[in-house]
Formats: structure tokens, sequence, C-alpha cells
């Protein structure tokens, strides 16, 4: 096996590894943007007449729109190949059927009836490519009553149940204030498939994998369901969601305090007594210390509302990264809300791990990227080309990878199959 | 061609995570691995962690701890003693994977470093889950859920706009710790295709903060395209302009999020102005500029939030399960805002076996669990087993994997070494 190297010589530990990635949006492009960043060829597959909606989405590079122009974009589909197909023109679907032929992975995240329209289901694929892996990610699965229900992120953690997990007691779902499921969704793809290439190392035979988005999202509240099964109590009751408190594992204090200047917010857990006492003595607070309202965790507990607005009281005139810096040299749990900004700007610890890279666009040039979130002895990732333009790599495809002869391919130029 | 019915049964993992990586191991043993959780004499810590089974506080009855072990052994070793660190590394002999969320210097400590290891076993993957990864100047700095979320950034997006000065606002339910483990198992499986085709094991260093962090969706692409940083909003996406409220209440009580909308063709578009007319309202909808939010994606703030409180009213006139039904019989990706167990009552998790049954030998009861986030036709995800007691493979294990016989086990408990 010849591996590919990233531009440190590192070999990429998923070279080799051909994927037809028809997902668009973001959970799909999150489980292909992972197998890019490790060494697959991921090619996406594009119409030109409607492309990846995200290449519509803001922010644009200098807040001017244009296809290849979105940052969103760009930061989901680094490493991958831009293939543009009519696949409605018999040529175009005869270069997606030789494409499954010479691939190892078809992902898709369309709503559950759309490749079988195309006469692609998994049963035509093997025919195509015995040892094909397939992952569909839709919103409901492809089976059961719901199965051509949909979701985008948001909606698919509404029904999961972590919107109503977000918030302040007895007050409106604050829920997620973007589609972290569409992350999720897209790990359990990553994890999926790679589970799925293993397996096939071993025996030789793929598989189909069918993913439903709200379901990766329920597996998230698995202790509270646990609770309703065993213990018949609903998550939907009075208290709940519990804030920033600790609802498991129960202490306090466990909370975001107010500091010093515009939106600054700190976040602190006490875990035990001996962290209660390193805190007030921190913070000055003997009193604190000594009041008999909170000498036990359980009594910290109790007198929960006396003892935030204590605390308060002590963090509100003081700057948020020294107080975290000094907590968390007494060993005490304790960290900044940062924003974007403040995690690309001012946090010495992705600093120092060089999480951010820059890649260059050929079109709207040079942009920071979030990097792999684990660092490997023996392999890396890439952070290599950033997102294809649009149809970029059609002709690598269809010429050097199938081999279609350039007649056959004038000819569809000609029709816009590509 | 070799029949297997686990992706992993050739794989035999120790697991010595805490509550950061706990669920890591689950990912592995629900697909077939032999996972093995190394537990102190006293316990893991995720043991102490509620809701507990009938509200009784045991080393056996967390939720908690029942959920995220699935499937697993559990062993009990002593490893700050001179014998228990040899048992364990006589273990790490027979071992593929090791996963552990040990402070940095723990294990050193007692003995046991990745270079040792290499030596004797190189095939192993030691995948180590940390705070905030092995290197860098928080190192050793302490995490929690809630710190973990308010530093990667989650929580900067996450709160109330409709309340002037509030606080942002942590999820509720460990979605930090399961990012992490999430990348975990992406980079543990990564290492073991990378095996497959080399021999060779690897030391992986995970970081939940970065993990995290590269979780926010397009709140890293604001900055770097356009230096902003959104605003959180109330049950809805963060943004830089204020966007109509998403999540309304019906008159049953039940809430709707409303997303994708307006849609992306005007098929759906016609369809939606038709259910708002039977209302009697919103001809003003009608007018050719309110069609160019579809057709040219204009998302002009004043039109959006008269056609949001066209939705609001027609949402707030009726029942949550009729608007979440007809909704997406037209196409439009609305959900219900479900609390976790509300997801029990729908037949379509139970039509795709979803919930499954699972005995507890210990209690001499059932009950049923959230299952798979994937649906694997070859290869499926099951659980094994319900969470094993507090050394219940003891005898088992160590005879199996180390040959001890019956004497040298009842030696090790006498010394408290197992």
């Amino acid at each position: 096996m010849i591996f590919n190297h990233n531009d440190i010589g590192e070999p990429l530990p998923l070279s080799g590894i051909r994927v037809v990635d028809l997902t668009w949006i973001v959970a799909g492009p999150q489980t292909t943007r992972i197998f890019a960043d490790l060494g697959a060829e991921v090619i996406k597959v594009e119409y030109k007449e409607s492309p990846d909606y995200i290449r519509g989405a803001p922010p644009f590079a200098e807040n001017i729109p244009g296809e290849n122009r979105s940052g969103f974009f760009n930061n989901l589909n680094r490493n991958k190949k831009s293939l543009t197909l009519n696949v409605m023109h018999p040529d175009g679907m005869d270069v997606l059927k030789n494409l499954i032929s010479v691939s190892d992975v078809l992902i898709e995240n369309f709503s559950s009836k759309v490749l079988d329209r195309w006469g692609l289901n998994y049963e035509e694929q093997k025919k195509i490519k015995p040892d094909i892996i397939y992952l569909s990610l839709s919103g409901f699965g492809h089976s059961g009553s719901k199965q051509d229900y949909t979701t985008w992120g948001p909606t698919a953690q509404a029904l999961s149940g972590l919107t109503y997990m977000s918030g302040s007691p007895d007050e409106f779902p604050a829920g997620w204030g973007y589609s972290f499921l569409d992350h999720t969704a897209g790990y359990y793809g990553a994890i999926a498939l790679l589970l799925a290439l293993h397996h096939r190392n071993n025996t030789g035979e793929g598989q189909s994998i069918d993913i439903s988005q709200v379901e990766t999202g329920m597996v998230l509240t698995g202790t509270y369901l646990l609770d309703y099964f065993v213990n018949g109590r609903k998550y939907r009751r009075p208290g709940n969601p519990p804030g920033n408190r600790a609802r498991f594992d129960i202490v306090a204090p466990h909370n975001i305090y107010r500091c010093l200047g515009e939106d600054k917010w700190i976040a602190i857990v006490v875990s035990n007594n001996e962290e209660w006492g390193k805190f007030c003595i921190s913070l000055e607070r003997l009193d604190l210390l000594n009041n008999d309202l909170f000498t036990t965790n359980e009594l910290r507990i109790t007198n929960q509302d006396l003892l935030d607005k204590e605390i308060s009281k002590s963090l509100i005139d003081r700057n948020s990264l020294e107080l975290m810096h000094m907590l968390q040299k007494e060993g005490i749990s304790a960290g900044i809300v940062q924003n974007a900004k403040d995690r690309v700007t001012d946090d010495p610890q992705l600093k120092s791990r060089e999480y951010f890279q820059t890649i260059e666009h050929p079109e709207i040039g040079t942009y920071e990227f979030d990097g792999f979130p684990a660092k490997f002895s023996d392999i890396g990732y890439r952070m290599e080309r950033s997102s294809p333009i649009l149809g970029q790599d059609s002709k690598y495809v269809i010429s050097d990878l199938l081999g279609y002869p350039k007649k056959d391919i004038d000819l569809m130029e000609s029709e816009e199959v590509f | 061609m070799i029949t297997q019915t686990c992706a992993l049964n050739d794989i035999i993992v120790l697991d010595l995570t805490d509550e950061k990586g706990v669920y890591t191991g689950k990912l592995l043993a629900d697909m077939g691995a032999t996972v093995i959780r190394i537990e102190p004499i006293s316990g893991n810590k995720t043991r102490s962690i509620g809701p507990f089974y009938m509200d009784q506080i045991s080393q056996e009855s967390s939720l908690y701890d029942w959920y995220n072990n699935t499937s697993k052994k559990s062993i009990t070793l002593d490893i700050s003693t001179d014998r228990g660190m040899e048992i364990l590394k006589d273990l790490c002999l027979k071992a593929d994977i090791i996963l552990e969320s040990f402070d940095d210097d723990y294990l050193r400590d007692c003995g046991l470093t990745y270079e040792y290891i290499v030596e004797k076993n190189s095939k192993l993957i030691w995948t180590a889950i940390t705070g905030f990864g092995r290197t860098g100047p928080y190192a050793n700095y302490k995490t929690s859920d809630l710190v973990a979320l308010s530093l990667g950034g989650p929580v900067a997006s996450c709160g109330y706009d409709h309340l002037p000065g509030s606080p942002p606002i942590c999820p509720d339910g460990w979605a930090g710790y399961y990012t992490g483990s999430h990348y975990a198992a992406i980079s543990t499986l990564v290492a073991l295709i990378y095996r497959d085709m080399t021999n060779k094991g690897q030391f992986i260093d995970v970081s939940i903060h970065e993990a995290i962090s590269s979780s926010t969706e397009a709140a890293l692409p604001m900055f770097f395209y356009q230096n902003n940083v959104p605003l959180r909003q109330t049950g809805r996406h963060h943004s830089i302009i204020p966007t109509p409220p998403a999540i309304y209440k019906c008159i049953d009580g039940g809430m709707i999020h409303v997303f994708g909308t307006p849609p992306q063709d005007l098929n759906r578009w016609g369809k939606l102005l038709e259910w708002i007319q039977e209302t009697g309202e919103g001809s003003e909808l009608l007018q050719p500029k309110y069609e160019e939010m579809v057709t040219k994606r204009n998302r002009d703030s004043g039109l959006m939030f008269t056609l949001f409180t066209h939705i609001g009213r027609l949402i707030n006139s009726l029942d949550s399960e009729y608007v979440f039904n007809r909704a997406q019989s037209i196409g439009l990706p609305w959900g219900l805002v479900r609390a976790p167990e509300e997801n029990v009552l729908d037949d379509h998790f139970w039509e795709r076996g979803f919930f499954v049954n699972i005995e507890h030998e210990s209690l001499d009861k059932s009950s049923f669990y959230p299952g798979a986030p994937y649906v694997f036709q070859k290869t499926p995800w099951r659980i094994r087993n319900s969470s094993p007691y507090l050394g219940q493979d003891n005898n088992e294990v160590y005879k199996e994997m180390l040959n001890l016989t019956n004497m040298d086990i009842e030696l090790l408990k006498e010394k408290k070494i197992i």
C-alpha cells in the first residue's frame, strides 16, 4: 500500500479510498470533509443548474456573492474535487455509473426515495461495484412511516429533544444557536463508513448503511430516555431544563457568571469541598467559606440561588480571562465563554497546537480553516486544496480517471452533460 | 469469503476513560469489539453520576453509567500499585486499542508510557481523550462539559435575545463530551484502517476543545471572511442581522420549529401560501417581491419578518401534530419541539426498531434502551449486554487473557490489587 503524504511528509491514512459524494448542505459534507482531510479522494457531484445550496450561503469573501465565494462552503468542502453532472441525461448517468465502478464509497443525503428514482438503489449499485459501501443520511431514515419526512439541522434538533434540553427553567427553549446536529449526523456518517471499511478489509464485502439525523440526536439523550423507561420520569417537568446549572453530576457552584466588559462570561464548576475551599480563598471570600449555608455540596445545591448571587457579586468586576487562569491554577474547572473571534485571535491553546491553518483559493484568495481535532503519532491530515470551483475536476474525472475518449467528451460538453 | 456479523469482532479494547471519553468505548462495543472497562476498586466515577434507577444511589444504579457502558465488560485493577501496573502492561500486549482520559501525567507517573508499549506491541492504538490535548499551555487545565462547551464556542451562540442581559445558555446533556467522543471514535477507527494496511498502531491525542471548536457551523467562517461575530437569538440560529422567531406555540401547547422557509422552489412556496390563505390572511404575500425570496434567495429582513408573522399566526391557531404533518406533506422541513421521551410515542422509531429491549441480569429486569445511531445491513449495531457491574468479568478476563489461576485471582483480591 502506497500512501499519499501531506506537505510535512505524514502519510494520509485514507489514501486510495475513493468516495462518490452526492451530498450537499452540511451533514453529508461534514462526513466527506473528514474523509477528504484524511486523504480519501472525495469527488463531489453537483448539478450545474442547482449546485450545493451552501455555495449560495453567507458569509461570502469580500461580501460579494458567487458560487465559488462562500466561506461556509469553502470551509466544509476543502480537499474535495468537483464534478458537475446532469444525471438526467443518459450520458451523465453513464458517467456516474462508471465512477461508481471505480469507487469504494457512495454517500448521499437526499430524502429517502431519490436514488430509487434514479435507478441507483443499493441493489443496483452492487451490480456496478459488488463491494461498494453505500451510506444514506436522511432526516428519518429509509424505513418507518415517516421516511419521507425531511429535516434540516434545527428541526432535527427540535424533534430529537436537543432543542428542548437547552434553556433556562420555565423559559422558552433557547435551543442550539446553529445546526449542531448537522455536525453530529456527519460524525456518525464518518464513524459508520470507517466501520464498514474495516469490515471490508476483513471480509471483502461492502454493505449499505442507513442513518437518520433525528436518531443521531436521540442517542445523545440516552440517559434521559432511560430515566423515562425505568423510572417513568419525564424530562418535560418543572425546573427543566436546568439553565447553566448541573442536572447531573449535581454539584454547585456550576454556572455561567457575568464578568467585566461587553458580553464577557465565565463558566465555573466546583466539584468538591477541597475545590470549594480553594475557590473561596482565590476570590477572597472567606465569608462564603465560613458560611454554614455552603459547607457541603448538598447545602450548596440547596442554597444555590443565594450562592450564585454572592459569587456573581465577586465576579462582575473582574477580567474573565485572568479569572480563568487563576482558578485553573487552583485546579478548578473554569473557562470563558469564547465566541469565534476569541477562539481565532485570543486562544493560546488553539494557537500552540496550530489548530488554525490557511489554504489558498484560486478565486477568493487565502483564508483560515479549523483543523482536525486530534494529533496522530504516525499519520496526518492535509490542508492542501481549498473547496473546488464548481466543475473544476470534471475533465479529470471523465477523461483521466474514467478514460472517456475525447470525441465523447466533446459531445457531452456540447450537450451540457457536465 | 469470511462471514462476520460484527464489524469489530476482531478487536479488543481496554477502556480506562472517565466521563470525558466513556461513550467512545460504547460506540466500539455496540459494533462488536470486546471492550473491557478497567476500573479502580472503588469503581469508575461514571457510576456516581445520576439519575439513578429507582432513585437509589449505588454503584450499580447510575443510568448515565448504564447508558454509556452497554456491551462492555468490567474488571477492577488498582493501577497505582506496582503489581497492578504490571497487569495493565500485560493486558496492553493482548489488546488492539487502549482508550484513556487521564490527566497528562497520571499514567506516566504510574509507570506506563506509549514509548514503552510501542516496543512490546507495535500494533496497539492508544487514544488519549483530554479536555485540551496533551500539549500546549492548557494541557493541564481541568475541563467539564460546561467549561468545554463555553471555551469551544457553542455557548456563545445559544441563549435569549428577548431577555436583554441574560446569560448565554449551555445545552444540557453532555453534548461537549459526546462531541469529543465522536472525534475519538473517528480518530481511533482511522488509525485502525491504517493498521489494516500497515500492521502498525499509534498514539492519538484527541482534544475535546478542538472537537467542539470544529462543531460550530458558520461561526468560524463568519469571522474568517467578514470579521463578524453572530449574536445569539432565542431558539434559532445565531445571526449578524436579527432574524424572525423560529419557534411558535400551537393551541395544544406544543411547539413547532420553522426552518427551510421560504422553501427553495415555487411549488412548495405556492402550497405554503395556499395554507396561509386558508385562514383568510396573507394576501400581501402574493406580491412578486415575496416570490423573489424563493427565486432570488432574497432575504430582506422586512419581508422575512412579515412572512414569519403570518406563519406564526397560522401555527398559533392550529394543533401541533397537524401542523407538523401538514408542513411535511407539502415538503416543508418543520419539526415539533419534543422533550426526549416524547419520541417514545412516535410509532416511526418503533417501526425502525430504534428502541431495543435489554435484559439486566443483575436486576432480573429488562427495559427499553435508545438504540442504533446507524442501521448496518451486514454488521448490525447491537447491545450485547447491559452495562457490567463493577468487576463482573474479573475471573473471565484475567483467566482467559493472562492465564491467571483461581488462586492468583484470590491473592490479587486479598491484596486489593483487583
